[in-house]
């Protein structure tokens, strides 16, 4: 039924562009940078292809969810193809109103996520210590400004304090 | 008998949990409760819990197994307890929403997805998880 889904839902481009695993794994090209985007792509097609799995029918929670769509798909994977190719990749899930999730989870007091609608918008809010940090935009040319800091202030905070 | 309707006004000294059914919503590695799990739902803009005031931590799964497992018809992972004095402290408040007895939500959430989003990581920063140990003959999954 779920291949059903991905056929209806025209999601077959999208899943087609995943490069082979082997590519991945001549350990000729092991530290190459382009062999690293390859991985990274990989593992952001197989973690949308999850949460897509998980969340593609009304009710998938046993309540009253909201099934993931495929135009809120198209704006993750654009988002997350955005992400540079050396930053952490965020943990991928769905939310109860279709919303894709992608939590940069370092610990209770240092997480930044992002919920990616339907329609390109972006709702996010960071923890940082006992400091606050939350909004909306919407997702157009590229990862937005506030965004990416709050992202980059989550990665870098781990860094210091791994 | 420890099901029986409270009947009273949440104390901020008093603790309530919040069932998990996700595994995604929790960490065994860290022992944190992730903030997804605590975020209202997008209907109601409720968080939905019970009050566990003088139950035991068998009696506390026994709750969630009879009142919440078969609206779910999937079994509870982990759970959630957080003090009413933290959720008060976010500019949240527990109210009483019984039947099934015990049972309230956490209520006054902002409204704006973010906002919520940002409460809710203040909530599981300081909540406590606890995982239920479920025999493979029990889990319904």
């Amino acid at each position: 039924m779920m291949r059903e889904a991905f056929r209806d839902l025209g999601l077959a481009s999208l899943f087609g562009t995943t490069p082979a695993l082997s590519d991945a794994a001549n350990p000729t090209h092991e530290h190459s940078p382009s062999i690293t985007y390859k991985k990274q792509e990989q593992a952001i097609v197989e973690a949308l292809r999850d949460t897509f799995a998980q969340a593609f029918e009304q009710g998938w929670d046993g309540y009253d969810a909201t099934p993931v769509s495929a135009a809120t798909l198209s704006y993750a994977w654009q988002f997350l193809e955005d992400l540079p190719s050396d930053v952490d990749l965020p943990e991928i899930g769905a939310d109860t109103d279709g919303d894709i999730s992608l939590d940069w989870d370092y610990g209770p007091r240092n997480i930044f996520s992002v919920r990616v609608g339907r329609d390109g918008t972006l709702h996010y809010a960071g923890l940082f210590g006992h400091e606050t940090y939350h909004g909306s935009a919407i997702l157009r040319q590229g990862i937005p400004k506030a965004v990416a800091e709050g992202i980059l202030r989550a990665i870098r905070t781990s860094q210091l304090n791994p | 008998v420890p099901f029986e309707h409270l009947n009273s006004t949440p104390d901020p000294s008093e603790t309530v949990t919040r069932y998990i059914f996700e595994a995604g919503h929790f960490s065994r590695t860290t022992a944190r409760v992730k903030a997804k799990a605590l975020e209202p739902s997008s209907i109601d803009n409720l968080a939905s819990v019970f009050r566990i005031i003088e139950l035991s931590d068998e009696q506390i799964w026994e709750l969630g197994q009879l009142f919440v497992e078969p609206r779910r018809g999937r079994s509870t992972l982990a759970r959630a307890d957080i003090p009413i004095s933290n959720i008060i402290r976010q500019g949240l408040r527990v109210d009483p929403d019984e039947p099934p007895p015990r049972h309230a939500n956490i209520a006054g959430w902002p409204g704006e997805k973010d906002a919520n989003m940002s409460k809710a990581q203040e909530l599981a920063a300081d909540a406590r998880l606890v995982v239920r140990n479920i025999s493979p003959s029990h889990a319904k999954i």
